[in-house]
């Protein structure tokens, strides 16, 4: 049932974006994500469309999955644009149909929002597509770990988001056990009426809670044998390493925003 | 020297309001093999947690190396001496790799990366997974991901492990592989092994024997005069290994083992 659970919905492979340092593509996608909020011109959002299809084929990654991860938020999509197109009363009235009319400024607005939603979407999708979740939680406990001067546990974090990243093949394991074993007993979890999928839907959560516990406590115990002792005087052998494209990758975002900034209206 | 010892060790859960160990006076030797029996709550688990600090003692002490395992300066050699392998292999692989895996305690001893690559490389060769050492948890047998623990606790070069039921959980064959890697571990490397068991052929294959019952240990025997002490170990309800349990019966039956021969072969 669960066989082909791509966890993070990482996608191995060898492209450009795939060699990059985690660190420079969050650094990238946080930038683009503030600057995005700059664009106010079609000319911006030309240039911005013409960085993702560039950015599409640095990544060697198939259409169809980022069309699957972008799917959902196409209907915060549309319900965006429409509210805007609704409620916007400036400008030149386009064209009414009936007693709503649609003007120049809401279709505008509308579209720009959401471009920016599509935009943020999907350059985040790119960098989860091509970035293994434990490299990403390795540069998130990097960039995070100056903070630790200020009370901030970034290691802590980071070596529980990998540990939840861990154990997350088990736990699908674990369900699909529990689910044949009810299933040879009886219950069934696609029939029947509310309250019998109620019930069988508890009598699935009560032992995967139990074995939840269970494995805390041996986790706990596990770390603690090998001398696991929070962050301090830690080695990694992880490493990240920080390459000509990283380099290369900084200096056109750099340039990129600057142009941004002169197509501003 | 004893490399642990138990000095009026007890142990009392806080919720609990028996003694869970109860006055334990022993001495863990050197190189040996030991293995402890007994009952489900026993109160094995329990003891093998005292050995490396894990818990602490509510009565008594336990020395390892001559060091307390109250001494908080002493703590980190403790865990770093003796080594544990506990019963579910799932529940102690903590990396996202076997490789990242066996680097686990020594990244949390401040190892170096140059250091690290190279025991890696050494461990892994020495328990048979060099070449999985790629691998994540969910492809990996109970058995190669027990082996990944014991890989990366023999990188912090320890003198004493402890495996709490390990095998357990495992099927016939990964059984065999980390029995066999705990033999090479005490037979050739010289390590002092401490296996916590339900089956009495593990037991057999060690040097003494403790049997536990209720928080104390019954009894401490040697394993070189098995025969004498299948008695006792029936008695306790533990089912002796097939081939002893054939010649406790030809013998009660008074029954000589030519003649068992014939009955089996005709005449
Ligand atoms: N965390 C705990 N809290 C309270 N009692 C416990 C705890 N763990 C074990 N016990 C009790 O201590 C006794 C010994 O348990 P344990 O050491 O796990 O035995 P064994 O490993 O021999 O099966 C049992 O009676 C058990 O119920
Ligand atoms: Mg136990």
């Amino acid at each position: 049932m669960f066989e082909n659970v791509i966890i993070g919905q990482y996608l191995p492979g060898r492209s450009f974006l795939h060699h990059m340092d985690p660190r420079a593509k969050i650094a990238a996608v946080l930038f683009l994500i503030i600057v995005i909020f700059l664009v106010n011109s079609w000319n911006g959002y030309a240039l911005f469309g013409a960085a993702a299809i560039a950015v599409y084929f640095l990544s060697g990654v198939p259409f169809r999955y980022i069309r699957k991860g972008m799917f959902p938020v196409f209907i915060l999509v549309i319900l965006t644009f429409f509210l805007h197109a609704f409620f916007t009363r400036e400008g030149d009235i386009l064209f009414s149909v009936g007693v709503f009319s649609f003007y120049e400024e809401g279709i505008r607005q509308g579209l720009f929002i959401s471009l920016r939603l599509l935009l943020l979407v999907y350059f985040t999708s790119l960098l989860t597509l091509t970035t293994s979740p434990i490299d990403l939680t390795d540069a998130l406990e990097q960039m995070f770990s100056p903070l630790e001067r200020f009370k901030f546990p970034a290691y802590d974090v980071a070596m529980m988001m990998s540990i939840a990243i861990r154990f997350i093949p088990t736990l699908l394991q674990e369900t699909e056990k529990i689910i044949k074993a009810q299933t040879a007993r009886g219950a069934d979890f696609n029939k029947g009426s509310m309250r019998d999928r109620m019930q069988a839907f508890v009598s699935l959560l009560v032992p995967l809670f139990v074995r939840a516990f269970r494995r805390a406590e041996d986790l706990a115990y596990a770390m603690e044998a090998r001398g696991y002792n929070g962050g301090e005087g830690r080695t990694k052998l992880r490493l990240l390493v920080w390459g000509w494209r990283d380099t290369l990758c900084c200096v056109l975002i750099a340039a990129f925003g600057v142009v941004l900034l002169f197509l501003r209206q | 020297m004893a490399i642990i010892e138990l000095r009026d060790l007890e142990y009392q859960y806080e919720e609990s309001d028996e003694k869970v160990l109860k006055g334990l006076n022993k001495k863990i030797h050197q190189g040996e093999w030991l293995s402890i029996i007994g009952a489900n709550g026993s109160g094995k688990s329990t003891l093998s947690r005292l050995f490396n600090g894990l818990s602490q003692p509510t009565g008594g002490s336990v020395l390892v190396l001559g060091k307390k395992t109250t001494e908080e300066d002493s703590l980190q050699m403790i865990r770093r001496e003796v080594g544990m392998v506990f019963q579910n292999p799932e529940h102690q692989f903590v990396a996202p790799t076997v490789r990242d895996d066996i680097a686990f305690g020594m990244e949390n001893a401040g190892v170096p990366r140059e250091v690290m690559l190279e025991r890696i490389d050494e461990v892994s060769r020495w328990v048979n997974i060099e070449h999985i050492l790629h691998m994540e948890p969910h492809r990996l047998s109970g058995g190669q991901k027990q082996r990944a623990a014991i890989a990366g606790i023999l990188a912090l070069r320890p003198q004493v492990m402890v495996f709490d039921e390990s095998t357990s959980m495992l099927d016939p064959n990964g059984r065999k592989e980390i029995l066999e890697t705990m033999n090479r571990l005490c037979r050739e490397s010289g390590l002092t092994i401490i296996s916590i068991t339900h089956y009495l052929e593990e037991a057999f294959m060690s040097d003494r024997i403790w049997f536990m019952k209720a928080g104390r240990i019954e009894k401490d025997v040697t394993t070189a005069n098995i025969p004498d002490q299948l008695e006792w170990m029936e008695a306790e309800g533990m089912p002796l290994p097939y081939k002893y349990q054939l010649y406790r019966e030809a013998k009660k039956r008074r029954i000589d083992i030519r003649t068992l021969r014939t009955m089996v072969e005709g005449e």
